[in-house]
């Protein structure tokens, strides 16, 4: 049997400074008196490099490793049915909903892409901040690590934006095959990045509220599922009933896309939308940190 | 053979006075009505094995996710390696291991990737992380099996590969809530090895458990918490003292009965006058348990 040792459960603490295990285990007799208690440390040595963000990230892209083939189907698939049935299909008879003539197509194109930064995005995060929580309690994991709740929130919303990225650069890809005449601009390329960065922390937010599976569903339908069809995307804000012209500016999509369809079409942001998606991005953010912090 | 060893050691050490490296002092949580901690006070000494017993619900998980940061306490006051939980939440992360009751390793990622994850979470140097996750593979004895992914692991590797993960950035004090929970006997001995090895390279364990004679062949001291409160604290040899060095067992109409007395010729005394058949033994760790908190299960009682 291995040597057992006692301590003796009755006598005062003693004040010990050192780091780690091995320099604090044996200190020998410090007067009796008021209880003191011991500081010690973990690691000798702390890297400050990477960042505290950085292990969310490098889990992401250890899943990307293993299933990159999967979610290349994934993000496919929605937008080439978007681009099929709405662009080629219906697409000469939504003509007549376009405001000033514009190409039914050329409003689609960006409204497809906003629409996989989003799905993408919001959906990659939500999900798997769900099922960390409430299903493997893996994020016990990760909120045990010295890691502020301001650099989880972060790694999380990273994560969810380089998912809507890479979605996002697909659905370009496809739309070159479909249509080789489209012509892109660095300011495109820095609105798809903002507001991948809103639809991540919009993924924080709703994946740190969420309490079930039922939840989950609600927030599909009364949520994701709306700001998916009524938010500029597929048929111009203009065309949708009055109150809703309104309303649909509640949602961050509505903003984003108009952006995506701004910088297209003219090669210049239109700053008053991106104000109002960075605005989207830092309160969502700032509402996921505070959740966080809540816990 | 074993209460000899245990005072041989008490021999040796009854010179030095050991630090406090935990300390809950009257705290309480509660949640809406419901008081899941109820002004609990006690402290753990440097290098010591401290057991936490209770019945399905009595507070011990809610008292471990107080002192490793994960559940704010609702009044009170607690100390983790000289540091005060509240406020330093940062600095008490960072000397504290915890291998929870459920497996909550990243199922996807290989073992080697899972120790790889938390380091990079503890900023484990890069220099040290390589040696470091080699050296506890070896520990837990999987290494042959580090490059496989976790969710073809057994019950009790995972357990062992969450003790190692616990280990990745040499914390002074490690949590195990219920470490052997649903593993085989030999699986269960070889987690008890890692944590004797563990607290003989200077360790501070806290565990929870619902396995007596874990705690008893473990712990260097108990506590035995119920109803949120703690209702015996001791070593376990004082425990089962205050009851009753021995024990005389039989069986009634009620149930099995259980008497104690502090010696052999009393306890055969008493067996002797006894019409039915008895059984004399040592008062163990499971008598002042159930002594203590009732012999009604929770769950029925809940009903």
């Amino acid at each position: 049997m291995a040597e057992r040792r006692e301590v003796n459960s009755s006598s005062p603490g003693r004040f010990v400074e050192g780091m780690g295990v091995s320099a604090t285990s044996g200190g020998d007799g410090v007067a009796p008196g008021p209880l003191h208690y011991t500081q010690t440390g973990g690691l000798a040595k702390v890297a400050f490099f990477p960042p505290s963000w950085y292990p969310i990230i490098w889990e992401e892209m250890i899943y990307w490793r293993s299933k990159f083939w999967l979610y290349l189907a994934t993000y496919m698939l929605s937008p080439l049915i978007f681009l099929l049935s709405f662009g080629f299909g219906a697409g000469q008879r939504l003509q007549m909903l376009m405001p000033g003539g514009m190409s039914y197509l050329d409003f689609l194109v960006p409204g497809v892409v906003a629409l996989a930064l989003f799905n993408s995005g919001v959906t990659s995060v939500m999900v798997r901040m769900f099922y960390k929580r409430l299903h493997f309690k893996s994020f016990d994991a990760y909120r045990l690590a010295p890691v502020g709740e301001l650099s989880l929130c972060l790694g999380y919303a990273l994560t969810g934006a380089i998912r809507g990225l890479l979605a996002g650069l697909i659905v370009l890809v496809l739309v070159f095959l479909l249509m080789p005449t489209l012509s892109l601009n660095c300011a495109f390329f820095l609105a798809m990045l903002l507001a991948s960065l809103c639809f991540g922390a919009l993924g924080v937010l709703i994946g740190l509220w969420l309490r079930s599976f039922d939840d989950q569903s609600l927030v599909n339908e009364f949520i994701l599922v709306p700001m998916t069809f009524l938010s500029g995307t597929l048929i111009p804000v203009e065309r949708l009933p009055v109150f809703l012209q309104h309303l649909v500016w509640l949602s961050p999509l509505t903003p984003a896309t108009q952006l995506l369809r701004s910088t297209l079409t003219t090669a210049w942001a239109d700053t008053g939308q991106a104000v109002l998606v960075g605005g989207w991005a830092l309160a969502l953010f700032l509402l996921g940190y505070w959740r966080l912090k809540k816990m | 053979m074993e209460e000899s060893s245990k005072n041989a050691g008490a021999g040796t050490c009854s010179q030095k006075q050991p630090a406090v490296m935990m300390e809950l002092k009257n705290v309480y949580k509660n949640y809406g009505r419901i008081t899941a901690v109820a002004g609990v006070s006690f402290q753990v000494m440097q290098g010591e094995i401290f057991g936490l017993l209770g019945p399905n619900g009595a507070g011990k998980t809610t008292t471990i996710r107080m002192l490793n940061t994960l559940t704010r306490p609702t009044t009170g006051e607690l100390y983790v390696a000289g540091y005060q939980v509240a406020g330093n939440q940062v600095e008490v992360k960072r000397r504290i291991g915890v291998v929870p009751q459920q497996n909550n390793l990243e199922k996807e990622l290989t073992g080697r990737e899972n120790l790889i994850l938390h380091a990079l979470l503890h900023k484990v140097p890069r220099s040290e992380r390589e040696k470091t996750i080699k050296e506890l593979l070896d520990y837990v004895g999987l290494s042959s099996r580090a490059d496989e992914r976790v969710q073809n692991y057994s019950g009790g590797m995972a357990r062992r590969l969450l003790i190692a993960r616990a280990l990745v950035h040499h914390p002074p004090v490690l949590f195990l809530d219920e470490p052997t929970i649903g593993l085989d006997p030999q699986t269960r001995r070889k987690i008890w090895d890692l944590i004797q090895l563990m607290n003989r390279d200077g360790m501070t364990v806290l565990l929870t458990t619902h396995y007596i004679e874990e705690a008893d062949s473990l712990c260097h001291r108990v506590g035995i918490i119920d109803h949120g409160r703690l209702i015996a604290l001791g070593t376990p040899a004082e425990l089962k003292e205050s009851l009753g060095k021995y024990c005389v067992e039989f069986l009634n109409k009620q149930g099995t009965e259980r008497c104690f007395f502090h010696s052999r010729s009393e306890a055969r005394d008493y067996a002797q006058e006894k019409d039915c058949d008895t059984v004399v033994r040592r008062t163990n760790l499971e008598d002042v348990f159930v002594e203590l908190t009732g012999r009604e299960a929770r769950e029925l009682a809940a009903k």
